[in-house]
């Protein structure tokens, strides 16, 4: 792993989401993210690796895998999480009862979703350096 | 090495108010000691879940406790929760746990007499 750039793979199996979480976290503590913003972090990836753990691999008998990217760029943080899975599906039976993709939304500075040509689904996520959070309203 | 986050969930009595506190990380790998360690308060109990030494929590955590606030409506048993960190704190007020689910400073102010 260089200073810049953190890059893993888990099984997607719930003990991966705070394999994932503890090693994003020494990754943006290394490159100067403070306690505000790695509680955003965390928190955002905690989210995405459960949702490819949970979502992805639910038509598979074994579990595939979690690939974990974090990189600094120019003011900010860049984070995917990505999966081969099924893709993004509406389920009924989430352990996150849909509040997993807002919270994330509110961590981030900005994020959107890729669905892959062959399959499987990608969660792009920036954090910016040195700012400030969102509070929750009211 | 193998990763294993750290969480546990500790049951006490005092009166009719059942406290369980928990220590660590709750999450998707965790979530599932925390419900097999939740007991069954009668209907005019109190469970209060202490939070104070909970370090992190996401949306399956949250999604517990949302779950209990239900049970307890349901049931006619009282739910509260002990204030946690500003860490967890945030979460849950981003969450808008508070408008459903009664926070108090420590397992005692739980009691029924003083809910």
């Amino acid at each position: 792993m260089s200073a810049e750039r953190l890059k893993g793979s888990w099984p997607a199996e719930p003990a991966s989401v705070g394999e994932a979480r503890a090693a994003v976290a020494g990754f943006a503590s290394a490159v100067g993210i403070g306690p505000d913003g790695l509680m955003a972090i965390t928190l955002a990836v905690s989210e995405a690796v459960t949702n490819a753990v949970v979502q992805a691999y639910v038509d598979d008998a074994r579990p595939g895998q979690v690939h974990v990217t974090a990189e600094r760029e120019p003011g900010g943080l860049r984070i995917a999480v990505a999966d081969q899975g099924c893709g993004l599906r509406p389920r009924t039976d989430s352990p996150g009862s849909g509040l997993g993709l807002p919270l994330v939304a509110q961590m981030t500075e900005r994020f959107h979703v890729e669905r892959g040509d062959e399959g499987g689904t990608t969660l792009h996520m920036r954090f910016p350096l040195g700012q400030p959070f969102r509070r929750p309203a009211g | 090495m193998t990763f294993e986050p750290e969480f546990s969930a500790s049951l006490s009595r005092d009166g009719d108010v059942l406290s369980l506190r928990l220590t660590g990380e709750l999450d998707l790998a965790t979530v599932p000691e925390l419900e097999a360690a939740l007991p069954r308060p009668a209907a005019g109990e109190v469970l209060v879940i202490d939070l104070r030494n909970l370090s992190f929590i996401d949306s399956t955590g949250i999604h517990v406790l949302m779950g209990l606030d239900v049970s307890a409506r349901e049931q006619g048993w009282s739910f509260a929760l002990v204030r946690p960190g500003p860490d967890v704190q945030r979460v849950l007020d981003l969450c808008h746990v508070g408008d459903r689910v009664r926070f108090v400073d420590r397992p005692t102010d739980a009691s029924p007499a003083l809910g």
